[in-house]
């Protein structure tokens, strides 16, 4: 194959290999097409009903724990548990010593530390780092970010999981401080588990773009799983929005105040990568 | 008779009838371009369990998107622009990559290399491939689609999404890169060639 040699020769050659390539036999995957598009079908059916009926429910839950809290002798005896998206919160009764200072508790790998300071060394060992044009590539889901606040930029660390559903941790270091965690957003697509110890005291009800949310003030203890199984276990010291929208649910832990909290969560925009 | 039927429809009566919901008028469509979109996954990611994965979900996502497809352009070269995406970024995904490093040697030239019992023309065009696979994956695209899925450029050009004057262009450069390329890494190519 000289220098000189003419296109020809070479194409023609790439044109023999091409019919005695050996190619495996095309698979029909018209069946397996079939069945997707059923189960697809099938699944977003449910979904959207399940959808419609896990909001009714948690609006109702939530305003019946909101009108519990005025009751002292009930708020004290309190064992609930309800869901908002993909988190399900138990509502526990008041522990006489709740600690102060966040520590792991387990599998500090899991999840990323809370997002008061400092960042814990858990979170740089923390799997699934990845950009986030990689993020968007594996998520079902298109990723939000924050256009509030102005200065926020895009997040410092991106982290992918599979929690039973695909999941991705974005977090954003404090640029005066950048051992500590400005922000920490969740975005968790159906199926993922996680679970919510919360003191009823610590529940507040919300709305995000109008729609229910709650908010967890102050450290609760945030557990993990897959297949039902809980895995991961860890005190989350800020407080946490937790709101749904289309198939994602949304947790983003921060120590600002609600209102700040909620500028935040209505603030989301689709994320632009390059594809 | 009804798969007869089938087979005699066009593909802008295929593609309507599969945008109102009839599945098997688009299983039609599936059983008439899989090969291509197959092998051209195939090609790409040299794994055949990747290559159906890709391909049922060519196949899922282009019914997805049907709506937003004119049913009197060709079907294939839009179809073959999804896998070729998704197998684009099945090969850039992190578990892929270290998947791939586990069994790097069944991508390698030697692994590919003829053995005893095939004919020459056979072990020859084994090492072109080899050649084609050391190439960047643009310049493996361009020549899958025309050598080998055997695509005119019209085509191609919508497979790739470019205009059709950018069709030569590329085509020209991932020639000249490979014959660089055979010059350099497959000399006994190039002499068998001359020989």
């Amino acid at each position: 194959m000289s220098d000189q040699g003419p296109f020809d020769e070479l194409e023609e050659r790439l044109f023999e290999a091409a019919r005695s390539h050996p190619y495996p036999p095309t698979p029909d995957i018209t069946g397996s097409v079939r069945r997707r598009l059923a189960e697809e079908r099938a699944q977003s059916k449910a979904h959207r009903h399940g959808r419609q009926l896990r909001l009714a429910w948690t609006a109702a839950l939530v305003l019946l724990l909101a009108g519990l809290l005025v009751v002292p002798d009930v708020r004290a005896a309190l064992l609930r548990i309800f869901r908002i998206g993909s988190v399900e919160i138990e509502v526990v009764t008041p522990t006489p010593h709740t600690p102060h200072t966040p520590t792991l508790t387990a599998d500090a790998g899991s999840l990323p530390a809370t997002v008061t300071p400092p960042a814990p060394a858990s979170l740089l060992g923390l799997v699934g780092k990845t950009t986030l044009a990689e993020a968007q590539q594996r998520m079902p889901f298109t990723l939000r970010l924050p256009s509030y606040p102005a200065d926020l930029g895009l997040p410092d660390r991106i982290y992918t999981q599979h929690l039973g559903g695909a999941a991705v941790i974005l977090v954003w270091f404090d640029d005066e401080q950048p051992s500590t965690v400005r922000l920490a957003l969740h975005q968790l697509s159906d199926g993922t588990f996680a679970r919510k110890s919360v003191e009823i005291r610590q529940l507040q009800q919300t709305t995000v773009h109008g729609k229910p949310a709650v908010w967890v003030r102050g450290e609760h203890i945030l557990e993990v799983g897959t297949g039902g199984r809980f895995e991961g276990r860890r005190l989350v010291s800020g407080n946490t929005l937790i709101w749904t929208e289309e198939d994602v649910t949304y947790r983003l832990e921060t120590d600002l105040p609600l209102e700040e909290a909620v500028r935040i969560a209505e603030s989301l925009r689709p994320v632009e990568t390059q594809r | 008779m009804e798969r007869s039927a089938e087979h005699q429809a066009s593909q802008p009566e295929l593609i309507g009838r599969a945008r109102r919901g009839d599945e098997a008028a688009w299983e039609t469509l599936v059983r008439e371009h899989q090969e291509a979109v197959f092998r051209l996954a195939y090609l790409m990611l040299g794994d055949t369990d990747e290559a159906e994965d890709i391909a049922q979900e060519t196949f899922i996502r282009a019914f997805k998107a049907l709506d937003s497809f004119a049913a009197n352009r060709p079907l294939r070269p839009w179809l073959l622009r999804i896998a070729s995406n998704l197998a684009r970024n099945q090969r850039r995904s992190a578990s892929r990559y270290l998947a791939a490093l586990r069994r790097v040697v069944r991508l390698s030239p030697e692994q590919v290399a003829p053995s005893v019992d095939q004919s020459t023309l056979h072990s020859e065009a084994q090492t072109v491939v080899a050649a084609v696979r050391r190439l960047s994956p643009s310049d493996q695209e361009v020549i899958y689609l025309r050598y080998f899925l055997e695509l005119p450029e019209a085509e191609m050009a919508q497979a790739l999404g470019v205009a059709p004057g950018t069709i030569k262009s590329r085509l020209h450069r991932a020639l000249a890169r490979l014959r660089a390329l055979v010059d350099i890494e497959f000399p006994d190519l190039r002499e068998g060639r001359q020989s």
